[in-house]
């Protein structure tokens, strides 16, 4: 099997079961969006996967290899943690030095490069960069280590809403270029879904979606129009939510898109977001 | 195994600390032996030696605070543990070695200032412990054997320093503590009270009896020592590989 398979992963920290029965594939050149409310169990399985912790039970191979210990299929890996583990006094131009000591495929040029974007000062000691520009330092690393698969744990951790932007489109930039698997854990659903092709969601612990974001999104639409018409349009329907602005409504609803649609409705996509707050709301009721 | 970038790093992290302390230590030894020159003015007896003292609590320390960052660094960049383990005894031997070297240096440093003033007593450590050993053999022996005695000496204290270091780590906070304030409490007040009280002194003289034998002092036999300080190194070696291989990464 090719990529990254986690098979059957558990942890649990006293009490608290973070990861329970969990497999899922990551596949080459794919950029993934990992999903979940803040203690959902990303970063547990993040750490497992790139061998920061040891799971209670589960393996997880890359290409058929087991990856615990492993510095072969290690060093196919890279993981952008959102804590920072560079040394505190280590300065930025540092960072990167040592970083493409351990790997060769490190792209020094690209990384000065997309640092001149950021305004990232290559002179600064680790220490003393916010934690915008921590993120900064974390995510131009991360982006010029030229490995099959990239983990980026929650990569836009206190950046400003430009930085973010540029963040999201050097990440298509590169991904265009040169594809590699990129797997970015966030709980800013809005702003991701704009990069991932597909969703994979946890809850408590569990994988509760593991799909192409299409086909997600396929499964219910948004309907817009006056107020009166959008409630009697949608009142035999599953409505996961509704937003109102003056006399409008938007309502996110499950199911197909019908066919007998009144004129003064639009309809358009689903909204990962709303999805995303429906799935997990609903696991939280049924529990 | 990323064998080589690891140690590079892990020298790197040394590197300066090594610069800056052995610099230290030769200008001390320089200013020392003035200082005694100066004020023999032909009459006044001074001793000088003991340096490597200084050198072994320099290579605590190093191996002391050692485990964290190297640990995290290196896991940043996908090594893992055993690669970072063997990367850290390589460190740990290359560091040792120079640490020694430079302990000779220091010898021969004072050596020579006691040649140009008599009223200057060099006498290292080696020849404190070893001295009847010390009048048998010729002076290269001596410097051969001294700087093997404080290679696997720094080796098996970098060691102990280190496992210390692991077992920190991997404690929680409430443990931390206990061992913090434990160690010293048992060592100073719990176990000399309990000497006097219980055993009548024999834990201490016991104490006395294996610190000889390990030294090889009444036998008048470095060798012993050379080889109780690989042991102790191969054990606390042993013993952090065990702490360290199943360490979480705790950020």
């Amino acid at each position: 099997m090719s990529g990254i398979e986690v098979r059957n992963l558990s942890k649990s920290y006293g009490s608290t079961q973070a990861l329970n029965q969990v497999s899922i594939n990551f596949v080459e050149n794919r950029i993934y969006g990992l999903l979940g409310r803040n203690g959902a169990g990303k970063t547990t399985l993040l750490n497992i996967i790139t061998n920061r912790l040891f799971a209670d039970s589960g393996e997880v191979t890359l290409d058929g290899k087991v990856i615990q210990e492993n510095d072969i299929a290690l060093s196919k890996i890279y993981m952008m943690s959102e804590k920072c583990l560079f040394p505190e006094k280590m300065r930025v131009r540092d960072v990167f030095k040592w970083t493409a000591a351990f790997y060769p495929q490190f792209d020094m040029e690209y990384a000065f490069a997309i640092a001149s974007k950021f305004e990232l000062d290559l002179k600064k000691k680790r220490d003393s960069l916010s934690t915008g520009y921590g993120s900064i330092l974390k995510l131009v690393t991360a982006m010029s280590v030229n490995v099959p698969y990239v983990f980026f744990d929650e990569p836009v951790l206190g950046l400003d809403a430009n930085y973010r932007d540029l963040f999201y489109r050097l990440l298509i930039e590169k991904y265009s270029e040169k594809p590699f698997t990129a797997i970015v854990s966030t709980h800013l659903i809005d702003e991701v879904s704009s990069v991932i092709e597909h969703v994979v969601m946890i809850d408590k612990g569990r994988i509760i979606k593991d799909e192409p974001l299409e086909s997600i999104l396929s499964q219910g639409y948004t309907i817009t129009g006056p107020a009166s018409a959008v409630d009697l349009f949608i009142s035999d329907k599953d409505v996961m939510s509704y937003d109102m602005l003056g006399g409008l409504k938007t309502a996110y609803v499950s199911g197909k898109v019908p066919q007998d649609v009144p004129q003064n409705l639009e309809i358009t996509k689903m909204d990962l977001q709303k999805m995303f707050i429906k799935m997990t709301n609903e696991k939280e009721v049924s529990k | 195994m990323n064998l080589k970038a690891s140690y590079k790093y892990v020298m790197y992290d040394n590197k300066r600390a090594l610069l800056i302390y052995s610099l230290i230590i030769i200008l001390v030894t320089v200013l020392l032996c003035t200082v005694s020159i100066s004020w023999s003015n032909g009459n006044n007896t001074s001793q000088i030696g003991g340096m490597e003292i200084a050198s072994m609590i320099f290579i605590f320390v190093a191996g002391l605070t050692s485990f964290k960052d190297n640990f995290h660094m290196l896991m940043q960049n996908s090594v893992s543990r055993k690669g970072t383990f063997a990367a850290t005894i390589l460190g740990f031997v290359t560091t040792s070695g120079i640490l020694s070297a430079i302990s000779i240096v220091v010898i021969l440093i004072t050596k020579l200032m006691s040649q140009i003033e008599k009223n200057i007593i060099s006498e290292s450590f080696f020849e404190t412990m070893y001295p009847v050993h010390v009048n048998k053999v010729n002076s290269i022996l001596v410097l051969l054997e001294s700087f093997m005695l404080y290679f696997v000496m720094m080796l098996a204290i970098v060691g102990i320093g280190y496992l210390i270091g692991v077992i920190f780590y991997r404690l929680n906070k409430g443990g931390k503590v206990a061992l913090a304030i434990g160690i010293p409490v048992f060592f100073s007040v719990f176990m000399p009270v309990v000497d006097v009280l219980a055993f009548g002194g024999r834990i201490t003289l016991w104490l006395i009896r294996f610190m000889d034998f390990i030294f090889g002092a009444t036998a008048q036999n470095p060798y012993m020592a050379v080889i109780s300080f690989m042991v102790i190194f191969l054990i606390s070696g042993l013993l952090s590989w065990v702490a360290m291989r199943k360490a979480p990464l705790k950020a």
